[in-house]
């Protein structure tokens, strides 16, 4: 459903190579009704790779060769005209950060009901806007007919967030790429999200990509695991096989670090109760 | 319950359902001090006259007020009468009454300042939000938004003054030429403005945000570029029209501006400039406090605004600093 082929973006530079690469002959692929997590280390290239699939990259940093196969359309290649009619619809992203990415002067309501409207304007708009509270409770966000007339520096971070999620699944998508989004959400939203997202790929058929920091996540949610590092996806395994074994430095490294973590919980309640 | 076992930042707001709505709106149109309450009176008060002042001495004198008469009415017989209960602010060397007058004249110059400010507003953030937009893409649309911006260099470059002395000396001495010189003096202001704005905005998170939610290229200027881009602009306007009633009066005052017998500050000082060497100071001097009067107040509206703004932007700042998730 959504396959990328031998993806490399950079930035030409005055280097004998030509180029500054910083995503390298990267090769996914994802089907209907089955997720990928994407993990690796802060600066490997994994918001970058989803800049590209919703054409975000913008000069200096080129896409250089390769290809992002959406159902067999070239995302990369393809008009914008054509791209913005699957962006949004069939294909929708989350992007990080929560607050920033709303625009500050619209109630997120109305920014919700244009994005059902934009696609579907024979949307009626009474319709649009009870779609729009019926998303916002749908991830989770309270009293969300009044949070609808909210602007969105009066929502806190998290149901900022959680907006943002609910503008990607306005428009039931077929496919969803999601770069960390439930970071700073509350872990109880945070699964009840990751959980609505399990439903629609079971249920829906709907296929997912997503990034994520928290091999929790992947572990939970996830069919495969993908492993950045420096640009090249360096493993491609099933969830199952990954937690038994990891092949490759970078992933075990990151598997310690979450173990690692885990122990400094511990180590804070054993220094918590010592008090 | 939790999908993961590592520490999380909790999302306080989100746990306990709270509905702290942020008043920013309500700060931004919060209860005036007395200043303020002073500066937009002020405000009020040259609109008002701007609709009324001209008929205000025609007024007096049907009520039977010996205190005046119309502004543009002549009676030589009387010049040059100096402050006097039938007129307030005495005569000027034609007979004119000098406090109907400059009653009269907010008229002219609040509606030149109006329209250029307008004008240049309404031809200037366009062309400045354009030029933001498409400038360092393409090639043809990067040489599209030099030639407008040079093109405001080219403007802007012009001496003001005398360019709108050359413009009225070349075109005639009318309102509209007075106008169309103050609109091209200021436009190049209001591009610049949007245009620096439209450039840090293009580039914000929630333009691509938009972008990637199949808004096309129309609905993302107009629905989220554009308004996040022109508050700088807005910001200045009151300052702008200040600075065109100065200008207008300082235009009238050379004798490039508006045509008598027609109530102008600048002109009247003119007019009256003559007889200050022979101590006849009232025919220049409260047309020249009026036209300082009217500055100021719209300079300190523009500051109140500016102040105003500062507040919001500091507010939203601080809430989202507060909460904020950490972008990727
Ligand atoms: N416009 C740019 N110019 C130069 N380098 C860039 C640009 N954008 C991204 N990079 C580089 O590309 C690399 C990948 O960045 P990216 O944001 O994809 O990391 P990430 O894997 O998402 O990290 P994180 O986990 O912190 O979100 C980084 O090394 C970054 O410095
Ligand atoms: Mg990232």
């Amino acid at each position: 459903m959504l396959e990328i082929k031998n993806l490399t973006v950079g930035l030409p530079s005055r280097a004998e190579s030509g180029f500054d690469t910083m995503l390298e002959d990267v090769s996914l692929s994802v089907e209907a009704g089955q997720s990928l997590g994407l993990v690796g280390e802060a600066g490997s290239g994994k918001s970058l790779l989803v800049h590209a699939i919703g054409g975000l990259l913008r000069p200096p940093v080129v896409p250089i060769g390769g290809e992002i196969l959406f159902e067999g359309q070239d995302l990369l290649s393809m008009p914008p005209d054509d791209r913005r009619l699957i962006l949004g619809e069939e294909l929708s992203l989350v992007l990080p950060g929560g607050r920033i990415r709303l625009n500050p002067l619209e109630k997120v309501g109305r920014q919700i009901v244009r994005v059902l409207r934009d696609h579907h304007p024979e949307m009626a708009k009474a319709e649009a806007l009870e779609r729009a509270i019926q998303l916002l409770d749908r991830v989770g966000i309270p009293d969300p007919d009044k949070r609808a007339l909210a602007y969105p520096h009066e929502l806190s971070g998290g149901m900022a967030q959680r907006t943002v999620v609910a503008m990607a699944l306005a428009n039931s998508p077929r496919f969803i790429v999601a770069d960390e989004p439930t970071t700073g959400i509350d872990v109880t939203i945070q699964r009840q999200i990751l959980e609505d997202f399990a439903g629609l790929i079971r249920e829906d058929n709907v296929g997912l990509l997503i990034v994520t920091r928290d091999l929790g996540i992947v572990a939970h949610f996830c069919d495969r695991v993908a492993v950045v590092s420096e640009g090249r996806i360096v493993e491609n395994a099933e969830v199952r096989t990954f937690f038994k074994e990891q092949q490759h430095p970078v992933s075990q490294e990151l598997m310690r670090a979450t173990v690692l973590e885990r122990q400094k919980a511990a180590e804070w309640s054993a220094a918590a109760a010592s008090r | 319950m939790t999908t993961t076992d590592t520490p999380e930042t909790v999302d306080s707001f989100a746990a306990s359902g709270d509905g702290r709505i942020h008043g920013l709106r309500r700060m931004l149109f919060r209860k005036p001090g007395l200043t303020t309450a002073a500066v937009y009176g002020g405000v009020g008060i040259i609109l008002l006259l701007t609709v009324i002042g001209p008929s205000i001495g025609p007024w007096l004198a049907d009520a039977g007020c010996a205190c005046g008469w119309g502004s543009e009415q002549i009676d030589s017989g009387h010049a040059l009468e100096g402050p006097s209960g039938t007129h307030f602010f005495g005569t000027d060397r034609s007979g004119q009454d000098v406090f109907s007058r400059v009653l009269a004249a907010p008229r002219i110059n609040l509606v030149i300042a109006l329209a250029a400010t307008a004008l240049s507003v309404v031809i200037g953030v366009p062309l400045g939000l354009l030029a933001g937009y498409i400038g360092g893409r393409a090639l043809a649309a990067t040489a599209t938004s030099e030639l407008i911006m040079r093109f405001m260099d080219v403007l802007q470059s012009f001496p003001l003054f005398v360019f709108a002395v050359v413009l009225v000396a070349v075109r005639g001495q009318s309102t509209e030429i007075v106008i169309i010189a103050l609109t091209i003096v200021n436009l190049p202001v209001f591009a610049r403005l949007a245009r620096a704005e439209m450039l840090t905005v293009r580039e914000q998170p929630y333009a691509d945000a938009a972008r990637i939610l199949g808004h096309g290229n129309f609905r993302l200027i107009f629905r989220h570029l554009a308004p996040n881009s022109v508050a700088s602009s807005v910001a200045t306007v009151p300052m702008v029209i200040g600075f065109v009633i100065l200008f207008t009066a300082s235009l009238s005052f050379v004798g490039a501006g508006v045509k008598p017998p027609t109530a102008e500050l600048g002109g009247m000082i003119r007019v009256g400039a003559n007889n200050m060497v022979t101590g006849e100071w009232w025919p220049s001097i409260f047309p020249g406090v009026a036209l300082g009067l009217m500055v100021l107040i719209f300079a300190f509206a523009a500051q109140d605004i500016a102040a105003r703004m500062r507040a919001v932007k500091r507010a939203e700042g601080l809430m989202s600093a507060e909460t904020s998730v950490e972008a990727g």
